[in-house]
């Protein structure tokens, strides 16, 4: 055992609140000060939201090695953690064309692929959770589960199609398309989250879905200023992009944290804040 | 309501409880025939001697009679001091002490005039089962014991300092001045009954709870399942129960002397499971798991849990 495990899981758990802290705190200041030299400040902003993505995808990955192949959640998890993995493989993306392009950002990039694979991953793990609870048919699920993908879809190609007619946006149609998709897809994801966190409503197990109901929630709402136009890609002084920028970055890392506390539960029961024996059940 | 045999003449002594092991030597050693109560510490036990050596013991709750092991019972008072009332009983009354004891409670319990003593010996005496019937007078006592479909096979009739057996007992009940009695029947129908009920209980508690764990177990995962039945089985094992929870369903060889001690167990178990449940998945959650799970029952195991219901 090293000097890491043999601390009290609340202490570790309070350490990694800790280092989130810190994390957003040099992110805010780096991002306000701008006093890095050019491309040095993307690569540490873009690097920052790569790197909580990163954490929490990883912390969702144990917790879906904590089930057996046979178990119910693990399916749950798996899809989660592939969520996560494809949305930290988007943030890696999204960088290096930060980097790449500059102030000349595409309105589509690759990384956008990756986004809507990830929102696809997040959906199934709301999905996968709820037949858990509800018990549908396999018609029933797939039926459901379709319905609301294709019903998101379907959507946003209305709404790219209604931006392109009233001629509010003057991007290419797939562009319009994703600016409509990304509120869609995070309100989809907004409403699964808080239905779940409320079948599981004072328990613990509510809490990384109350996570995804805050990440998709301050996803939506970055979403919803980038396509109003109130964020700018161009500059970072502003309050509104900073606002955005750290709320967004937390929203990855108190997913990270409450998943965290996830794992804590699995391994040391519902009450490991006030367990003193660090051993795994 | 006076106890049982109380119109025998019974000797009362205080003694501390580290001298009832000598105490009942010297019972044994006299090969003394009756019933010697101990009480002190809010309890109440009781022993029938037969030659001396303890029969049948139990921890008395008002009529209800629950077996405890006929040795140790010093360490069964949680005391230092305790009251010993010892009445000896005549050999008549000796098979009576003991059915009653086994058999308690009665499975009815009723005032009546003494003039309908006839009709009711009369309706007693044509059922198929064993009976012992207990009538009580302010002033004396009388026991009809039934063994089937036939008139008393033993009678007796206690006042004291008096004891009639017999048809003397029989009409001297019959003839007793008093105009009312309290009539308490004891019969092994309800302790037949009672095991049936015991055992439909014990076999819908199982499958509930296994049916509970196993949705739980879908939901969280094997490892927070453990962790439950190690909460289940530690709750158990404070309680001196022997009921386990393993990842094979409940194993439970505990034995409860009526439904309703059985009742109050399974209650305590399945609230500290749902507890437990509920920290991790919700109250909401586990609500709906154990409605799901009361309609998934056998119907038998159904009908017992409307009957004794272990969930609120």
């Amino acid at each position: 055992m090293n000097a890491h495990q043999s601390l009290k899981p609340w202490t570790r758990f309070l350490i990694q609140v800790g280092i989130a802290c810190a994390v957003l705190l040099a992110f805010m200041v780096v991002y306000q000060s701008e006093s890095l030299p050019s491309p040095w400040q993307d690569v540490i902003i873009n690097g920052s939201y790569a790197l909580a993505a990163g954490w929490a995808a990883f912390i969702i990955t144990r917790i879906w090695q904590m089930f057996a192949p046979t178990e119910q959640p693990r399916p749950v998890w798996g899809a989660f953690a592939l969520g996560l993995w494809s949305w930290t493989i988007g943030e890696i993306v999204w960088g290096i064309y930060a980097i790449i392009y500059g102030d000349a950002f595409p309105p589509l990039s690759g990384a956008d692929f990756f986004y809507i694979v990830g929102v696809i991953w997040l959906a199934l793990a709301l999905a996968y959770q709820y037949r858990q609870i509800y018990h549908p048919t396999r018609r029933q699920f797939w039926g459901m589960l379709s319905s609301v993908l294709v019903g998101t879809l379907i959507l946003s190609t209305l709404g790219a199609s209604f931006l392109q007619s009233e001629a509010f946006l003057t991007d290419a149609w797939l562009s319009s398309f994703i600016n409509t998709f990304y509120p869609l897809s995070d309100l989809m994801l907004v409403l699964g989250a808080l239905l779940l966190a409320r079948t599981f409503s004072g328990g613990l197990w509510a809490r990384p879905w109350l996570a995804l109901f805050i990440f998709a929630a301050a996803d939506g709402l970055y979403a919803w200023l980038v396509s109003s136009e109130l964020y700018s890609f161009i500059g970072g002084g502003d309050y509104i992009n900073l606002m955005t920028d750290v709320l967004y970055l937390s929203a990855y890392l108190v997913l990270a944290l409450l998943c965290q506390a996830h794992l804590y539960l699995l391994h040391y029961g519902p009450r490991w804040r006030t367990r003193h024996t660090p051993e795994v059940l | 309501m006076k106890r049982p045999f109380s119109f025998i003449g019974a000797a009362e002594q205080d003694l501390p409880t580290h001298n009832l092991e000598s105490l009942l030597e010297r019972y044994l050693n006299d090969a003394l025939t009756g019933l010697v109560e101990f009480s002190g510490g809010g309890e109440h036990l009781i022993t029938l001697l037969i030659a001396g050596t303890p029969i049948l013991s139990c921890r008395m709750q008002e009529l209800r009679c629950e077996r405890i092991a006929n040795t140790g019972l010093a360490t069964g008072l949680p005391t230092t001091r305790c009251r010993i009332r010892t009445s000896i009983l005549p050999t008549e009354a000796v098979h009576i002490a003991k059915a009653m004891l086994e058999w308690g409670p009665p499975v009815e319990i009723f005032t009546a005039k003494t003039s309908a003593l006839p009709e009711l010996i009369h309706q007693w005496s044509s059922q198929s089962q064993s009976q012992v019937i207990h009538i009580l007078w302010e002033s004396a006592e009388g026991y009809l014991r039934f063994a089937g479909a036939t008139s008393p096979s033993n009678t007796f009739y206690l006042t004291t300092g008096q004891l009639r057996t017999e048809q003397d007992g029989l009409t001297t009940i019959l003839n007793h001045p008093e105009t009312s009695c309290v009539v308490m029947r004891y019969t092994t129908v309800q302790q037949e009954h009672t095991q049936e009920q015991l055992i439909s209980l014990q076999q819908a508690f199982g499958a509930l709870v296994n049916m509970l764990v196993t949705r739980y177990a879908n939901l969280v995962g094997r490892g927070l399942s453990n962790t439950l039945m190690l909460e289940f089985n530690a709750i158990a094992i404070k309680n001196t129960w022997q009921i386990r929870l393993t990842t094979a369903g409940v194993t439970n060889t505990q034995q409860f002397t009526n439904p309703l001690s059985a009742q109050q167990s399974y209650q305590l178990l399945l609230q500290e499971l749902r507890n437990h449940m509920s920290l991790v998945v919700g109250a909401r959650l586990v609500e709906t798991l154990t409605r799901e799970a009361l309609i998934d029952l056998a119907p038998e195991a159904q009908q017992t849990l409307r009957q004794y219901p272990l969930a609120n």
